[in-house]
């Protein structure tokens, strides 16, 4: 046997996951400080709002389980060594494919309606994610680009639908019909919006750790995703780990957009997804694309985005800060503050 | 028909040279859409405030060229991966110009110009049409240009030559922001007004013209017109074919991707061979 390494504590392993978080809570705070008219007030419903009833939390929450869902979904192809920008128009799609079903449905019976809505969203997203996934095994075409391409395409696509052939004529809003109260998932802590989609998250993430990390599958996809020609000389057949994760991806995303669909919006407005697909990005970066570290990572994007909603609702703080977040956790987190590298060791087109 | 597609082609072709240099040096930024946003806000809001049309230029350039050196900020200073922060500076630039339409335009939305930008916009076509020559003498008869290429090929090279590849990836990113911000006002000074989403996908598009062009100036530039036809068409047959304006914008993201699909496809052919 051999003797164990005394491991020593690495500063710089401990501390950079925390950088991003960290970086992104100050430049908000600042840019909160520097605006507002009144920045002691406006920062303390930034901070407490979230929490300060049970909507708010139940909605925080639920927002955090959508994330989950989704960044479960990101983190997958990021383990197989690839990107999904396409969050946003697989999310966005599984809403509108949801809800369009559960309203064709709302005859018959409300399982099969809601077991109909949910299949038929988390399909459209698979489909979507599937092209991604089989272009780039066909013929090596940038994943990054396609799936974000493809993506932004489906949005618009969405927006023709709800604003002409889909649209409610008589909502002053452009959004499709509603759906109907039966269809609508149960609220455990009304009027708050949480639903079964929360617990199934945890699920979710739970299932997709064990899938990663106590199975040969999950060994095969790690191990493609770092290193493809390692992969590929140990035996591991790779063409399958390219297609179906990001088809499993799109699933995922597909799945969050039907629990948006029937537990949260229960319509698809226009653009009512409004940043879920990249918040999730930014979930699943910062939480190192890990099953399980995803969740507090959901939860602190959550706290954020709610908190910053707050702000325009009650502090009369004049916009949106969400898209500079974003911005900000993108900048930070594939960035290397500690390490120094070599050369060649970039990704190129 | 001939001015109006050059006039169309315009932004297009300031943006794709500006984003050939970056991708000549192995370091594409994708931020090309943000920036021509981005440039389009200030070009007009500086003018409005100042009156003079320079200056509202000028800070369209500057402002866009502070993007692209945030991005290369992070990504060669901090190393961090460069389409991750490109998609940051997209985010950000859309970020920044609500915050910003909010707080020095009450109500934000579109803004007029209250100046005469709209007589400018011969000057970026002119402009556009003399950067050809230009960026072809640049990437193919000067030390500078040799260095940008050489650095995407392999950056090894440069470094044990004492040479450093950062310098031209800085500078090819600071030429991407000052070219795009001067894509943003050309874009503003043809409307004559800021719009929300003013760049529409152009900025992919962009992209997508550098690599029909096989990353050589010339078929880049005759990929912007090529793109510059098909929207002026598109626009001229809108009328009668009444194919609804929300489809058409999905169509910059549909062609990039057939095109960009099209391009691997025969690349992979070619290698197997």
């Amino acid at each position: 046997m051999h003797p164990q390494k005394k491991s020593s504590i690495k500063w710089p392993d401990i501390l950079s996951p925390l950088i991003t978080p960290a970086a992104a809570f100050i430049s908000l705070v600042l840019i909160i400080t520097a605006v507002s008219s009144n920045p002691l007030n406006t920062l303390y419903i930034f901070l407490t709002s979230p929490i300060s009833n049970n909507f708010y939390l139940g909605n925080m929450l639920n927002y955090a389980g959508l994330l989950i869902i989704s960044a479960s979904g990101i983190s997958l192809v990021f383990k197989a060594g690839m990107f999904n920008l396409g969050g946003e128009g697989q999310i966005y799609s599984g809403v509108f494919t949801a809800t369009a079903v559960s309203i064709a449905l709302s005859s018959y019976s409300p399982f099969l309606a809601i077991a109909g809505a949910i299949t038929a969203g988390s399909l459209t997203g698979a489909a979507m994610g599937t092209v991604s996934g089989y272009l780039k095994m066909k013929w090596n075409t940038n994943d990054l680009i396609t799936s974000f391409l493809l993506s932004a395409a489906v949005i618009h696509i969405v927006n023709y639908l709800i604003t002409g052939p889909m649209g409610d004529p008589a909502s002053y809003l452009i959004t499709t019909r509603e759906i109907p109260q039966a269809l609508r998932l149960k609220q455990f802590l009304p009027p708050s919006k949480l639903n079964i989609s929360f617990i199934a998250a945890i699920i979710i993430a739970v299932i997709y750790y064990i899938y990663l990390y106590r199975t040969a599958s999950g060994l095969k996809l790690r191990t493609s995703g770092k290193s493809r020609l390692f992969a590929i000389y140990s035996g591991v057949r790779t063409e399958y780990f390219v297609t179906i994760p990001f088809l499993v991806s799109g699933l995922l995303n597909g799945l969050t957009g039907s629990f948006a669909s029937l537990g949260t919006y229960y319509m698809c407005a226009y653009n009512c997804t409004g940043g879920v697909g990249w918040s999730a990005i930014a979930v699943s970066l910062i939480g190192r694309n890990h099953p399980l570290l995803i969740i507090p990572a959901a939860l602190f994007i959550s706290w954020m985005e709610s908190g910053l909603s707050g702000i325009v609702l009650y502090s009369g703080f004049p916009f949106e800060l969400s898209p500079i977040l974003q911005a900000f956790v993108f900048f930070f987190i594939t960035a290397k503050f500690f390490k120094k590298e070599g050369y060649g060791d970039r990704r190129h087109f | 028909m001939i001015e109006d597609i050059f006039k169309t082609a315009t932004p297009y072709i300031l943006a794709s040279i500006g984003g050939l240099f970056t991708e000549l040096c192995g370091s594409l930024n994708i931020a090309l859409e943000g920036q021509i946003l981005i440039g389009a806000f200030w070009a007009i809001v500086v003018s409005n405030m100042t009156g003079s049309i320079v200056l509202g230029l000028l800070a369209a350039v500057a402002a866009s060229s502070l993007l692209a050196l945030i991005t290369a900020l992070f990504s060669f200073r901090f190393r961090a991966n460069i389409f991750i922060s490109g998609l940051a500076a997209n985010l950000l630039a859309y970020g920044l110009v609500t915050v910003f339409s909010t707080i020095l335009v009450k109500g934000g939305g579109v803004i007029r110009a209250e100046t005469a930008i709209q007589g400018s916009s011969y000057f970026f076509t002119v402009f556009a049409l003399l950067l050809l020559p230009l960026s072809w003498y640049v990437i193919n008869y000067t030390p500078y240009g040799m260095r940008c290429r050489v650095a995407g090929l392999s950056e090894a090279v440069l470094y044990y030559r004492g040479i450093s590849p950062d310098f031209y990836r800085y500078t090819a990113l600071l030429i991407s922001g000052v070219l795009c911000g001067i894509a943003g006002a050309s874009l503003a000074a043809r409307i004559g007004a800021f719009v929300p989403n003013i760049s529409s996908g152009r900025g992919w598009i962009a992209l997508v013209a550098i690599y029909l062009g096989y990353r050589k100036p010339q078929w880049v530039f005759l990929s912007c017109i090529l793109f510059a036809s098909a929207e002026s068409l598109a626009n001229w047959t809108q009328g009668f074919i009444g194919m609804p304006a929300t489809v058409i914008l999905a169509l910059p993201y549909l062609i990039t991707l057939s095109v960009l699909t099209i391009v691997s496809a025969v690349r992979k052919k070619t290698e197997q061979r």
